[in-house]
């Protein structure tokens, strides 16, 4: 009996022991979760924030530029040319946003201070989308020009957006910074194949998947990726200048991780470019049908640059390394003979109904 | 009564006492934990409703600013607040065909132009129709827009045509 009641104090202390043991537990619980909950919150209303930039932006008729500072976060942005996958997410949140048919180009990684959305409306000849490009105001741009391209250059070093790091240069052996997380050569009037990153050893010693470089021809665009000392060229793709005070496609080279990121986004213009040019098309066929007796209007509307742009994109949407999806054949569904814009100027100085 | 037992007795009202302590403890922490529950319910609720509107006015915006239905005036100059009513018919007709393409635009939304709120004649045209069968909720958002209609005979500023006072209804739903 003695013992028993002895049992009674030890008793007591376990129990305390016990209750304390879940007190405690239930507390570091709770903290553990807030902090989670708190840390999902932030992602989601940044990602949010970043998602309502990118309506506004998408949706207006003007050019945009939006800054946003991301201390310590870190986007992926995903846009696969193949699977057709195009998503942008903060890393490690595993909290993607679908993006299938916006027209995103920018780096695959986006850290640093802040975040650059740049927005460029593409017309062909007529409105058909907004360009979204986004960037880091930590990645170096750096425009490689021919000394004869002074004037180009200057240009398109004032067209970028504030917040990003733009460098002229003419010879790779000039200083440049190079603690930039990422190095984007811009080349004008010179061959990136020719040059030897021997010459500087702050470029030579970044990671290959660091720097890349591209150049902007006439009616392609070809994406390099360095190895070793040299550029070697990685792929082409089709470049359709826009009929835009800046040639958002330009840019949107410029701003784009990869070859396959570019193709991603431009087949996601191209998609919308046929869909808009139905509808243009079926609006002059109404046109041609209503003016078929006025002999000054009547004949200048024609649906022959309509047909030829609802064929190439189809053949681009296909495949948009296909030997027959040609940018000149995009080009002469609006310039020329048959071209959209071309009749739309005629029939403006006719004083007749325009075709957009 | 022997001394032991009462001893024991005192013993087990003490650990009872406890037991009870710990009872009304746990008890407290039940509310507690209740309560919080409750309110991270009422907390996602209204981030769901506050989700909702902002996709409202997202939806909205892009049924607004549609490039398919939207006037134009030569060399890309948009009017303000604009639809070209030739545009929307030919995009009503055929929406169909792309219905999966618009709705990653659109999603869970109906949207729609009266082409004249002045005239008592239905003239109603569908733009997009994504309204799901079964929902919580609906927003309503109405944009007073021109409704151009160049094959009339008239002006519509510098332009053929004649502009009608009419409405983009866009319907989100939850």
């Amino acid at each position: 009996m003695k013992k028993k009641s002895q049992l009674a104090i030890p008793f007591h202390w376990v129990f305390i022991l016990i209750a304390g043991a879940i007190i405690l537990l239930f507390f570091i619980t709770m903290i553990y979760r807030q902090k989670a909950a708190a840390e999902e919150k932030i992602t989601i209303t940044l990602i949010s924030d970043i998602e309502e930039i990118f309506v506004g932006a998408g949706s207006g008729e003007e050019e945009a530029i939006h800054v946003i500072d991301i201390p310590r976060t870190e986007f992926e942005f995903i846009c696969d040319y193949k699977t057709d996958v195009s998503e942008y997410s903060i890393k490690g949140t595993g909290i993607p946003r679908q993006t299938p048919t916006e027209a995103i180009f920018s780096p695959d990684l986006i850290k640093g201070k802040q975040l650059v959305i740049w927005s460029l409306p593409w017309s062909f000849p007529f409105k058909i989308t907004n360009l979204m490009l986004v960037s880091s105001s930590d990645v170096r741009y750096v425009i490689f020009h021919n000394p004869n391209m002074e004037d180009t250059a200057i240009d398109l070093k004032n067209d970028m957006p504030d917040p990003l790091a733009v460098d002229l240069m003419t010879s790779i052996s000039e200083t440049l910074d190079t603690s930039n997380y990422k190095i984007k050569f811009i080349f004008l009037g010179v061959d990136p194949t020719k040059i030897d990153l021997n010459s500087n050893k702050g470029v030579l010693n970044k990671k290959e998947e660091d720097v890349s470089a591209v150049k902007i021809e006439s009616n392609f665009v070809r994406f390099y990726q360095k190895q070793g000392s040299k550029f070697v060229p990685e792929s082409n793709a089709i470049y359709l200048s826009s009929f835009n005070e800046k040639d958002a496609l330009y840019y949107a080279a410029i701003f784009s991780e990869d070859a396959g990121q570019y193709k991603c986004g431009l087949k996601k213009m191209i998609k919308r470019l046929e869909l808009v040019n139905e509808i243009y098309k079926e609006r002059t066929e109404n046109l041609i049908n209503y003016f078929s007796s006025d002999p000054i209007c009547g004949p200048i509307y024609s649906l022959a640059g309509f047909e030829e742009i609802s064929y190439i994109s189809n053949i681009c949407i296909e495949d948009l390394d296909s030997d027959f999806c040609d940018a000149q054949r995009f080009q002469n569904g609006v310039v020329g003979d048959m071209g959209i814009k071309e009749r739309n100027e005629i029939l403006q100085d006719a004083g007749c109904l325009l075709i957009y | 009564m022997p001394f032991n037992l009462l001893k024991m007795q005192k013993a087990q009202i003490k650990m009872t006492e406890t037991i009870g302590v710990l009872v009304v403890f746990f008890i407290l922490i039940l509310f507690g934990f209740i309560f919080y529950a409750q309110y991270q319910k009422s907390a996602i609720r209204e981030h769901q409703q506050e989700a909702t509107v902002k996709r409202a006015v997202a939806t909205s915006l892009k049924a607004f600013y549609l490039p398919e239905i939207r006037c134009t005036r030569g060399f890309d100059v948009a009017f303000t607040a604009c639809i070209d009513i030739d545009k929307a018919e030919i995009f009503s007709a055929t929406i169909e065909e792309n219905f999966n393409f618009y709705s990653n635009i659109f999603g869970k939304a109906d949207i729609y132009i009266i082409r004249d709120v002045l005239s008592s004649a239905d003239s109603r045209i569908q733009i997009y129709n994504g309204a799901p069968e079964e929902f919580s909720k609906k927003i309503p958002i109405r944009f007073p827009i021109s409704v151009y209609d160049a094959k009339l005979v008239g002006t519509c500023g510098d332009l053929p045509g004649i502009c009608r006072f009419g409405i983009l209804g866009v319907d989100i739903y939850d």
